[in-house]
């Protein structure tokens, strides 16, 4: 399969079943809201009634902030350390969400079942023993890459020496993360589909085929990856230049900034939904089982 | 020894206490932005100040051991009124000569964040010190530790005269002296090929009159080099031979005019002469490309900016006039797209405080930028001599937005102003160089490149942003601004109180006393003191002189306490006037009133009056210690806005307008003229709550923790 009709598959899939479109969104959409509440809660006594705070409606975010740190002692250390925890916490939810998410891809249940719970209930350990064995190595990289970034700092004996040592580092581990990544969404899709549990077998497996199958698969990660990245850096951008100064617009800024996260949400569905088709193209391959047959 | 006696002429005491004092007369007059604040012809060579000392100097480079053997002949003249016995030289390289140095115990081997790498140690020795009858000082001489007794500290040496030199006299002296350069880790050193030579000689010492500086008598105001301060030395004359290999030829920059240079035997060899300097700084790189360009200000300075600082100074443009500088840019080729930027910055520089404080007086200056290997030598200032400081990642796409260039060509070159000009002891107040310079920084950035100084990713931080960033404490100020630069608790208080805190405290002066007072005050300030030794309390005596105003209570807060300011509305009631209850007197009879009340007719029609009427109730706090008179602005709900001044001493003031009009808003400093109050969001406070900020804010949270959350969810 060319890479290129896996992710016209992809995309279909995902414009097919816009519930894990937004299962998606909502598992990062709904923690954070929480947590934007509670901060909103700290920030309205501050804020809401200062004339210094339409500032932050004019741009100058940076001032408001500064002078917020300033001010007397607000809860919103408290949210800073919840946001963490919660990306913490978030690694094991989004295991269980692409349980779901994969179970339902594989389109093989019945009309009137609930694949997205039956992959949750059926996928959800296993997936999680295999974030495990991804993790390990991703974190591996990440230290491996910053002290590569801290080491080109030190050592490199002109700035343009160093931004070439700082682009080659995050070449060098993207092009490692590439593989780790799809390595890790593949094995998990043969597991779900055949039901295996040999996780880290299906990880070395898939990622031997990821290597062996960049031709196809690299290209495909990268341009959903990449999209993703364009996504929210142009809102970064476009937000930049939006001065919201009623509760109207602020509502419009919201639903424009909830709509990139959708659009990023359905790009990400979109991936998996490509990842499946190129499982399923490929034979159905049992990475993780105890007799696999190597393709 | 002695060579000539000759009478101190006024105009050579480094503070002219004559001209300051008929400074002073015109200042006090009426016309205070007249006469005494017309810039001098600068460009003129008596504009220059008369030299205290004169240095004569050959010395050559040698880049594979780093050492500089030089000889150094300076005359040097008694200019005060008592008599000295002993010569004091600084020997600054000695602070890179081991651990156990005062700057490496007090820096902890690490400045700006970079550790002193071991082995790279840097030191000068005086080898001979001879006078005209060939009697050798260095023999007698000793270092001597003033601030901290550390014998590992050899930053300063003494060395006693065989007789003592009186009033007017002068000395001449041969001085031999070796020097290692160390690894660039404080303004000065070798690196790859790479030289910044600052502090690389031995330097003379300042002698300072009784009155001076504060001191009961007279002495040497000499400090050991200690990781926060910089220098402080009298006016002179230089002309430096240097000599390097000829790998150099055409890469090497000093302080001052090139006015040869030849190559022979393998070496070139280049001398630089400047007048009225007090010091001597040069580098050299064989990878330097060199860029030259013309400061002219006919062409340079448009009208609309003239215009714009003259106007409140009362001064024409040809009142101001700014002479032709030639720069001369030494720039690393990663930084070769970057030219442009220094270039502008510099010229912007020379613009922005010619105008406002009076021309750079002069012909040459240089610019230096360090390799990255070298950024310890980045950001610093010497007479005629400014380095630098990019990385080719602010030439990216997304990245040009941040000016880090442009603020440090700005900072630096504006020390030519206030330390190259102005040279105040940078070791005892250091915020009269770094701080005044800050703010002009702020300024001249507004005017060449408006009021931001970083976009990225969407965030703009202004000028002010930065200053306000790290111009406040934790709390009270953990120091006073004004303090000995290594009695300060950090590096981190020093930077604080050096730099930004004088930054934000100029800024509320000028919301204080008016743009206009301000800037005259300045430029009177920079007029009287040029080419001399001023200190805080010539400073605050020409503010208050040129305002007309006695501000001891204003900069003995800012200046010498720890107080920080922060006025803050702490609440505002409105309620309606309530119909008149219980027992009341009318007419010599009593009559009840309220919802049962008797005569209840007569008081509807009143109460129906009082329907309309409110009674708005705010009190403002005083949040922090320093006390500050401040404007408190009440709005109205019909349009009108009420005026109060309070004086701030007490922690709290209410005000209470009773009304047909209720107050919509209450604010304390409307018009933000007091930069040094720490909280601006408690400044004010509405009737009623408006959410939008609030929420703006809070859906600028959730986008940056749901991207946290998505990105954490590409792991799951």
């Amino acid at each position: 399969m060319r890479w290129l009709r896996a992710a016209g598959l992809g995309l279909r899939g995902a414009r097919r079943r816009p519930g894990l479109v937004a299962v998606v969104w909502l598992a990062a959409f709904l923690p954070a809201l929480g947590l934007a509440i509670v901060a909103w809660g700290e920030l309205a006594g501050d804020l809401s009634r200062s004339l210094f705070a339409a500032e932050a409606l004019r741009g100058d975010r940076v001032a408001v902030w500064q002078d917020l740190r300033r001010g007397p002692e607000s809860g919103l250390g408290a949210v800073r350390s919840a946001a963490l925890l919660g990306a913490l916490a978030m690694v094991v939810v989004q295991a269980l969400v692409a349980a779901g998410v994969v179970e339902t891809l594989l389109g093989r249940h019945r009309r009137g079942e609930r694949p997205f719970l039956r992959g949750v209930a059926l996928h959800g350990w296993r997936f999680l023993r295999s974030a495990g064995w991804f993790l390990l190595p991703a974190a591996l990289l990440a230290a491996i890459a910053g002290a590569a970034m801290g080491a080109v700092t030190e050592s490199a004996p002109r700035g343009s020496a160093q931004l070439a040592g700082w682009a080659a580092v995050l070449a060098g581990a993207l092009l490692l993360y590439m593989p780790l990544d799809l390595a890790y969404d593949l094995s998990r899709i043969a597991a779900a589909s055949h039901g295996d549990g040999r996780m880290l077998v299906g990880f070395l497996r898939a990622l031997g085929h990821a290597f062996r199958r960049a031709h196809v698969l690299f290209p495909l990660w990268l341009v959903f990856t990449l999209a993703i990245l364009a996504l929210h850096l142009g809102w970064i951008a476009a937000r930049a230049e939006l001065a919201p100064t009623s509760l109207g617009e602020v509502a419009l800024v919201l639903a424009a900034q909830q709509l990139v996260f959708l659009l990023a949400a359905f790009l990400r569905v979109a991936l998996w939904s490509a990842e499946v088709a190129y499982v399923q193209g490929a034979g159905d391959p049992r990475w993780a089982g105890r007799r696999a047959k190597l393709r | 020894m002695i060579l000539r006696r000759d009478p101190v002429p006024p105009s050579g005491r480094r503070r002219p206490a004559l001209a300051s004092l008929a400074t002073a007369a015109l200042l006090t007059c009426a016309a205070v932005e007249s006469a005494s604040l017309r810039a001098a012809d600068l460009s003129a060579p008596d504009a220059l100040p008369p030299p205290v000392y004169r240095v004569e100097m050959e010395a050559a480079f040698d880049p594979e051991t780093q050492r500089i053997r030089g000889v150094e002949r300076l005359r040097w003249r008694n200019t005060t009124a008592a008599a000295v016995d002993a010569l004091v030289f600084h020997l600054y390289l000695n602070a890179f000569a081991n651990d156990r140095t005062t700057f490496m115990q007090e820096s902890g081997g690490t400045m700006r964040g970079a550790a002193f790498p071991a082995g790279r140690w840097g030191w000068i020795e005086v080898r001979s010190m001879t006078t005209a009858d060939g009697t050798d000082l260095a023999a007698g001489g000793d270092f001597v530790q003033p601030d901290d007794g550390n014998p590992d500290d050899r930053t300063l040496a003494r060395y006693p005269l065989p007789e003592p030199l009186a009033p007017g006299e002068t000395i001449d002296l041969e001085i031999e002296f070796e020097a290692k350069l160390p690894h660039p880790f404080a303004r000065t050193g070798y690196h790859d090929g790479y030289v910044l030579a600052g502090q690389w000689f031995p330097k003379i010492a300042v002698f300072e009159d009784a009155g001076e500086g504060g001191r009961a008598e007279a002495g040497w105001d000499a400090h050991q080099f200690h990781a926060y301060t910089e220098f402080f030395a009298d006016f002179g004359d230089y002309d430096v031979t240097l000599t390097l290999p000829e790998r150099y030829r055409g890469k090497i920059g000093a302080t001052g005019q090139k006015v040869a240079e030849t190559v022979a035997g393998g070496d070139v060899t280049v001398r630089f002469v400047q007048r009225g300097v007090h010091d001597f700084a040069w580098t050299a790189d064989p990878d330097f490309l060199v860029r030259r360009a013309t400061f002219d200000p006919a062409r340079d300075v448009s009208e609309a900016l003239a215009r714009r600082i003259l106007g409140p100074l009362g001064l024409a443009r040809e009142e101001a006039a700014l002479s032709r500088v030639e720069i001369d840019l030494f720039l690393q080729p990663d930084h070769r797209g970057q030219a442009g930027r220094y270039l502008g910055a510099a010229e912007a520089t020379l613009a922005g405080l010619g105008l406002r404080l009076g021309a750079y007086p002069y012909e040459t200056l240089t610019l230096v930028d360090p390799p990255w290997g070298a950024m310890g030598s980045s950001g610093m200032e010497y007479p005629t001599l400014a380095t630098l400081a990019s990385h080719p990642l602010l030439e990216v796409p997304g990245f040009r937005g941040v000016l880090v260039p442009e603020i440090v060509t700005v900072h630096e070159v504006g020390h030519q102003w206030f330390q190259g000009m102005i040279a105040s002891n940078e070791p005892r107040e250091a915020w009269i160089d770094e701080g005044i310079t800050t703010y002009y920084e702020g300024r001249v950035m507004e005017d060449a490149y408006g009021p931001h100084a970083i976009r990225l990713l969407g965030f703009e931080v202004t000028n002010l942003d930065l200053l306000r960033a790290s111009g406040f404490d934790e709390g009270a100020y953990r120091d006073p601004m004004v303090a000995p630069a290594w009695r300060y608790l950090s590096g981190g208080s020093y930077a604080l109180n050096a730099y930004q805190r004088p930054g934000l405290m100029l800024r509320h002066l000028e919301g204080l006393l008016g743009e206009e007072t301000l800037a005259r005050a300045m430029r009177a300030f920079f007029q009287r003191h040029r080419f001399s030794h001023p200190d805080t309390r010539d400073f605050q005596r020409t503010v208050e002189e040129v305002s007309g105003r006695d501000l001891g209570w204003f900069f003995s807060q800012a200046m010498h306490s720890t107080r920080t300011l922060d006025y803050s509305v702490r609440s505002l009631d409105v309620r309606r006037v309530r119909d008149p209850r219980g027992v009341f007197w009318r007419d010599g009879e009593r009559v009840e009133l309220g919802a049962d009340g008797e005569g209840e007719g007569e008081e509807d029609a009143e109460t129906a009056e009082d329907a309309a009427r409110w009674v708005s109730t705010v009190v403002v706090f005083r949040e922090g210690e320093f006390v500050h008179p401040v404007e408190v602005e009440l709005r109205l709900d019909d349009g009108r806005t009420i005026r109060r001044t309070w004086d701030g001493d007490r922690r709290w003031a209410r005000f209470t307008v009773r009304g047909p009009a209720q107050v919509v808003s209450a604010e304390v400093d409307p018009d933000r003229r007091m930069a040094l109050d720490a909280n601006r969001l408690n400044d004010s406070r509405t009737a009623r709550a408006r959410p939008a900020p609030a929420l703006a804010f809070a859906a600028d949270l959730l986008h940056w923790i749901q991207a946290l959350l998505s990105a954490a969810a590409v792991l799951g």
